[in-house]
C-alpha cells in the first residue's frame, strides 16, 4: 500500500458538481483531491441554462466554449416560443474536460479511480481509492463532498444521441412524449456543422428504443438520423432534506437529486450546489459536520423544484404534467408563469447576483429593504412549497407581478415606512400573505377558457387554475388571520371587490379597464400603512399611489404587449383582448386582435397607451405630497418608476 | 333543523348574499336560496345546545353554510356541473368564469362575517378553508387512480367534508361555553362525522338517485368513491377497472359499474365502513351531556 494522501477535502467524482466543487474550494485555499474513474462519455450537446452560465461566471471559467440560442420552443400542443432564457448548448465532453482542467489549473490533485466507502474517524474522513492501474491507495480528508451521480438512486433514465437531418436553428426544443402511460420529455438541441441532439427522459425504467419515441415524436422536425453512439444515463429527481443532511458527505448535483423532475435537466444545480458546498466548508473548515449541516440548511431553503411528501409525490408530479399539457396553449399568466418556473430553473437564491440596483437607489434603502422582503419571501415559500412548489419558486423570485422590483411586498413596505417607524418585520407575515394573495388572484381572476368540446375527465387548465387560486387565496386568509387580524374583514373586502370588478369587466370591456389592477396594487399601499401605524392622511395618499400605479400597470402591459416585448404577466395582446384584460378598448372602442395587427392602429394604441401610463406615473407622484419619510418617499418613487419604465423609455 | 330554523338561516344567508354587488351578487343568491340539507348549520345549532345567543348561533350557522357554498360552486366548476340541487348550476348559467368570481365573492362574505363574529373566529376560519382547499387538490389530482389507497381516500374525505363539519361542531360548542375537553370531543365527532358521511355519499351513487346531481358523474371525471376503490382493489381480473378507464366511458355504463361494484362487494364494504366511522364518531360523545348525545344521534335520521 502507498502512504496515506491527505488533502483538506476529497471529492468524489469529477462531473461537472464535482469539478466545480473542487474548483471553487481550491480557490479559497483548500487543498482538494479529487478522484474519478475517467471516461467523459461520448460527445452530444448539452442545454446549458442561465443559472449555470451564472455559477460558471462565478467560478472564474471562461464559457466561449458555449454557444448562445436565441429561444426556447415549446411544443406541447400549440408551438409556444419562449425567448429572454439565457440558454446555450456545448458539447458535453467540453464541459466536464473545461471543468476539470480549471480545477487541475487551481492546484487540484488528480486522482484516476473509485473511492471506497468512507469511514470517519477523528473528525476526518478515511476511504481507500481503488485505481485501474495503480495499488489501491488510501486518502484521509477533513471534508467529503460526494458527486458521484445518480446510479445509486436512480429515479429516472434518459437518452441523447446526436442526429442529422434537421436545422434548428439557434433555438432548442421542447416538447412531450407519452411511454405508455408514462410521460416522457422529449427535446431538440443543436449541434456543430448541422447535427442536433436528440434526447428524452422519463421517470422509472425506460425501454431501449426511448430514442426511436423522440426522434418519432420530432420527426416533423425532418428524417433524424444518428451520427454517434446512444447515451444512457440515469436520473436522480429524489432530493429529500433527510438524506442530505444524513448523508457521510456533503451531497451535490445529481447525487443529491437535485434535478428538475419534468426535463431531467441538473446542471444548474449541480453547479449551484458545488458553490454552496464550498461556502459550507469555507465557512467551518476545521468542522466537517458543521460544515455539512450548513450545507443541508441552505440547499433546503434554495432548491424548490421538488415534490417532498413522499406519499403524494408521484400524484402531484402527474398533476403537473397534466396542467403542462393541457395548458400549453396557454397565454394565461398563471401558466405562462408557472411553465417558465416548471420548465427553467432559477438561481438558487443568495447565489445568482441580482441585478445592479438602479440609478440614486440610496444603499440605506437597500439595507432596510433587504430583510423585510427576505422574510416575507421566506413565509410565502414555506406556506406553499409543499403543495405548490413551483409556484413557490415564483414568489422566491419576487415574480409575482412580473418583477422583483415590483412585488407588492414593496409598497407593502413603503407605504410602512411612511409614517416614519422602523419597518417591523412582524409584518412581513402579513406582507408574504398579500402576495400569495395577488397570485391566487392572478390564477382565478382571469381563470382559461374551457379546451375543448366535452371530453372525459377534468380539464386541467382551468381546474389547476381554481384549485392553485383556491389554495393560495385561503393560505393567505389563514395568514393574514394570524399575523393581523385587525384586517382579517379588509383582506375579506379586497377578495370581494376584486372579483366583482373583475365580473364587471366581463361585462364591459372598456369601462375602466385598469381597475382591477388599481385595486391589487391600493390594497398592499393601504395596509402597509395602516399597520405602519400612519395617520389618515398618509393611509389616504398611500391608497391613491397605488391606484394609479395599478392603472399605470395595466397600460404598461399594454405597451409591452403592443410593442411585442415580453409583458410582466408573460401575456400576449391577443390573449388580454380575449380575455378583457386590456386597456385598448379605452383609447379605440371595438379593438380586436385582428384589428390590432394594422401596424397604423398598433402604433396609435401604442402611443395612447404609453401617454396614457405616463399621465398616471405623474399622478402617483403626485399623490406622494403628504409623504415626508425620505426613504419612504424614495421607495415609492422607484417602485412607480420601475412600473412604469416601458411608457417611460 | 326545524322548518322554522331553516327559513331563519336562509333569510339570514340571503340578507347577508345581498351585501355583494351584482353582477355576482345573483348566482350567488340563485344557490343560497334553493338551501340544500343544511347539515353544518345544523351541527352547529345542536353543539350550541339551548344556551347561547340565538342571533350570533344563526350567523354561525351561515358561516359555515357560505363556506360550504363557496366550495360547492367551484366544485361545479372543476366538475363540468350542470345540475346541484336539482337546478342548473351557476356555471351552467352564467359561464365558468363568472361562477369562479362567484365563488371567490362567497368565500369572501365568509371571510367578512368570520371578522364580524370576532373572537378568533377569523383564524378557524383561516384554517378551515385552507384544508377545504387542500382536499379540492387531492380530489383533484387522484383522478383516473384506480389503485388509490382507502386511506389516501379518506386523508381526502377528512380534508373536504371532514374539515368543515369539525369546524361546524366546533363553532356550536364553543358558543354553547363547554369547557376544552367537551369542545374537543364533539370537534373529534364532526370531523368523523363527516367523513362518514362523505362516504354514505358515495353509496348514493349506486343506491336511489335522492341526491339531486346525476349519478355517475364523478365517475366520468376519474373521482372514485368508497365502494368503486374497494370493488377495484377486491378485482385482480381487473374489469372494472378497465370500464373505468376506457376512453368511450360514459353515463349509460354505470349500469355495469353498479353491478360489478356491488358483486365484488365494494358497496358493502364501503357502506361497513361509513358505519365503522360513524360510531367511532359517536365514541368520543361518552362524556358529554346525554341530551346534547342524544339531540346528535337524532340528526343521522336526515336522510343522506
Amino acid at each position: 500500500m502507498t502512504p496515506s494522501t491527505s488533502a483538506d477535502v476529497l471529492v468524489a467524482g469529477a462531473g461537472p458538481a464535482g469539478s466545480a466543487a473542487a474548483l471553487a474550494l481550491a480557490r479559497r485555499g483548500f487543498t482538494v483531491l479529487l478522484v474519478d474513474p475517467g471516461p467523459t462519455g461520448p460527445p452530444y450537446e448539452l442545454l446549458i441554462t442561465a443559472p449555470a452560465l451564472a455559477s460558471l461566471d462565478l467560478l472564474g471559467v471562461p464559457t466561449g466554449w458555449t454557444t448562445r440560442l436565441d429561444a426556447l420552443e415549446l411544443r406541447f400542443g400549440r408551438p409556444l416560443v419562449l425567448s429572454g432564457t439565457g440558454l446555450a448548448v456545448a458539447d458535453q465532453r467540453t464541459l466536464r474536460r473545461t471543468l476539470r482542467a480549471a480545477a487541475v489549473e487551481a492546484g487540484v490533485r488528480s486522482l484516476t479511480g473509485t473511492v471506497g466507502p468512507p469511514a470517519w474517524t477523528d473528525g476526518r474522513c478515511h476511504a481507500v481509492v481503488t485505481r485501474p492501474d495503480a495499488e489501491p491507495t488510501p486518502v484521509t480528508a477533513r471534508h467529503l463532498v460526494i458527486a458521484t451521480g445518480a446510479a445509486q438512486q436512480a429515479t429516472g433514465e434518459f437518452r441523447a444521441q446526436r442526429c442529422t437531418g434537421a436545422d434548428l436553428g439557434p433555438r432548442a426544443l421542447l416538447t412531450m412524449a407519452e411511454d405508455g402511460d408514462v410521460p416522457v420529455c422529449v427535446w431538440a438541441v443543436p449541434g456543430p456543422s448541422g447535427t442536433l441532439t436528440v434526447g428524452a427522459a422519463r421517470s422509472g425504467a425506460a425501454e431501449p428504443d426511448l430514442l426511436d419515441l423522440a426522434r418519432a415524436t420530432l420527426a416533423e422536425l425532418g428524417p433524424l438520423t444518428p451520427t454517434g453512439p446512444p447515451v444512457h444515463g440515469t436520473l436522480n429527481t429524489g432530493f429529500s432534506p433527510g438524506r442530505t443532511a444524513d448523508a457521510d458527505g456533503l451531497l451535490v448535483g445529481d447525487t443529491a437529486g437535485l434535478v428538475n423532475p419534468f426535463t431531467g435537466e441538473g446542471l444548474s444545480y449541480a453547479l449551484q450546489s458545488a458553490l454552496l458546498a464550498a461556502d459550507a466548508i469555507a465557512a467551518h473548515p476545521a468542522d466537517p459536520q458543521e460544515a455539512r449541516s450548513a450545507y443541508a440548511d441552505r440547499l433546503t431553503g434554495a432548491f424548490i423544484g421538488y415534490f417532498e411528501t413522499a406519499r403524494h409525490a408521484s400524484r402531484r408530479h402527474r398533476l403537473m404534467w397534466r396542467i403542462l399539457t393541457d395548458a400549453a396553449g396557454s397565454d394565461h399568466p398563471f401558466f405562462a408563469k408557472g411553465r417558465r418556473a416548471m420548465l427553467l430553473p432559477e438561481g438558487l437564491a443568495g447565489l445568482i447576483a441580482p441585478e445592479p440596483a438602479p440609478q440614486g437607489e440610496d444603499h440605506g434603502d437597500l439595507l432596510r429593504a433587504g430583510p423585510f422582503l427576505d422574510a416575507c419571501s421566506e413565509v410565502a415559500v414555506v406556506t406553499i412549497r409543499r403543495e405548490w412548489p413551483f409556484l413557490a419558486r415564483l414568489v422566491l423570485t419576487g415574480d409575482t407581478l412580473g418583477h422583483h422590483r415590483l412585488r407588492p411586498a414593496r409598497l407593502f413596505l413603503a407605504a410602512m415606512l411612511a409614517g416614519g417607524s422602523p419597518p417591523d418585520t412582524r409584518h412581513a407575515t402579513t406582507a408574504a400573505a398579500i402576495e400569495l394573495a395577488t397570485l391566487g388572484a392572478l390564477a382565478l381572476l382571469s381563470p382559461p377558457r374551457r379546451t375543448a368540446g366535452p371530453s372525459r375527465g377534468v380539464d386541467w387548465a382551468l381546474t389547476s387554475a381554481v384549485v392553485a387560486g383556491d389554495f393560495l387565496l385561503a393560505q393567505a386568509s389563514r395568514l393574514v388571520a394570524e399575523s393581523a387580524p385587525q384586517v382579517s374583514r379588509s383582506f375579506a373586502e379586497w377578495l370581494a371587490e376584486l372579483s366583482t370588478l373583475r365580473a364587471a369587466r366581463l361585462d364591459r370591456p372598456e369601462d375602466d379597464a385598469g381597475a382591477v389592477y388599481a385595486s391589487l396594487f391600493e390594497y398592499p399601499a393601504r395596509i402597509g400603512a395602516v399597520l405602519g401605524g400612519c395617520p389618515d392622511r398618509l393611509v389616504q395618499a398611500a391608497r391613491d399611489f397605488g391606484h394609479h400605479c395599478g392603472h399605470a400597470f395595466q397600460y404598461a402591459e399594454d405597451v409591452l404587449a403592443l410593442d411585442g416585448k415580453r409583458t410582466r404577466l408573460d401575456t400576449s395582446l391577443d390573449a388580454m383582448i380575449e380575455s378583457g384584460t386590456s386597456a385598448v378598448f379605452e383609447h379605440f372602442p371595438g379593438t380586436t386582435a385582428d384589428s390590432a395587427a394594422d401596424p397604423e392602429l398598433r402604433g396609435a394604441l401604442l402611443k395612447a397607451s404609453a401617454e396614457a401610463c405616463a399621465r398616471r406615473h405623474r399622478s402617483a407622484l403626485d399623490a406622494l405630497a403628504p409623504v415626508e419619510n425620505a426613504a419612504s418617499r424614495r421607495m415609492f418613487e422607484h417602485f412607480a418608476a420601475a412600473l412604469a419604465a416601458p411608457a417611460l423609455s | 333543523m326545524t322548518t322554522t330554523e331553516g327559513t331563519q338561516l336562509t333569510a339570514r344567508m340571503l340578507e347577508l348574499v345581498d351585501g355583494l354587488d351584482e353582477p355576482l351578487r345573483t348566482p350567488v343568491r340563485s344557490l343560497a336560496a334553493r338551501p340544500g340539507k343544511h347539515l353544518r348549520a345544523t351541527l352547529v345549532r345542536t353543539c350550541a345546545g339551548p344556551g347561547g345567543d340565538p342571533r350570533r348561533v344563526l350567523d354561525l350557522g351561515a358561516l359555515v353554510e357560505l363556506l360550504h357554498l363557496a366550495s360547492l360552486l367551484h366544485d361545479d366548476v372543476v366538475d363540468h356541473a350542470d345540475l346541484r340541487r336539482g337546478r342548473p348550476t351557476a356555471r351552467a348559467v352564467v359561464g365558468d368564469e363568472r361562477a369562479t368570481l362567484a365563488g371567490l365573492a362567497c368565500f369572501a362574505l365568509a371571510g367578512m362575517l368570520a371578522a364580524d363574529l370576532g373572537g378568533g373566529l377569523d383564524v378557524l376560519t383561516g384554517r378551515t378553508v385552507a384544508a377545504l382547499a387542500y382536499g379540492e387538490m387531492l380530489d383533484v389530482e387522484r383522478a383516473f387512480d384506480t389503485a388509490l389507497p382507502i386511506a389516501d381516500y379518506l386523508e381526502l374525505a377528512e380534508r373536504k367534508t371532514g374539515d368543515l363539519f369539525r369546524l361546524s361542531c366546533l363553532l356550536g360548542a364553543v358558543e354553547a361555553g363547554l369547557g376544552a375537553s367537551d369542545v374537543t370531543a364533539l370537534a373529534s365527532y364532526g370531523a368523523g362525522l363527516g367523513v362518514a358521511f362523505q362516504i354514505l355519499d358515495d353509496c348514493l351513487d349506486f343506491g336511489s338517485a335522492a341526491s339531486g346531481k346525476p349519478l355517475g358523474t364523478d365517475h366520468l371525471l376519474g373521482l372514485f368513491g368508497a365502494p368503486t376503490l374497494f370493488a377495484l382493489a377486491a378485482d385482480p381480473a381487473g374489469e372494472l377497472a378497465a370500464v373505468l378507464l376506457a376512453p368511450g366511458f360514459a353515463i349509460d355504463d354505470m349500469p355495469t359499474v353498479r353491478r360489478l361494484v356491488v358483486a365484488l362487494g365494494g358497496l358493502d364494504q364501503a357502506t361497513d365502513l361509513a358505519h365503522a366511522t360513524y360510531d367511532r364518531a359517536v365514541g368520543h360523545l361518552g362524556p358529554l351531556d346525554p341530551d346534547l348525545s342524544a339531540a346528535l344521534a337524532a340528526l343521522w335520521q336526515v336522510p343522506s
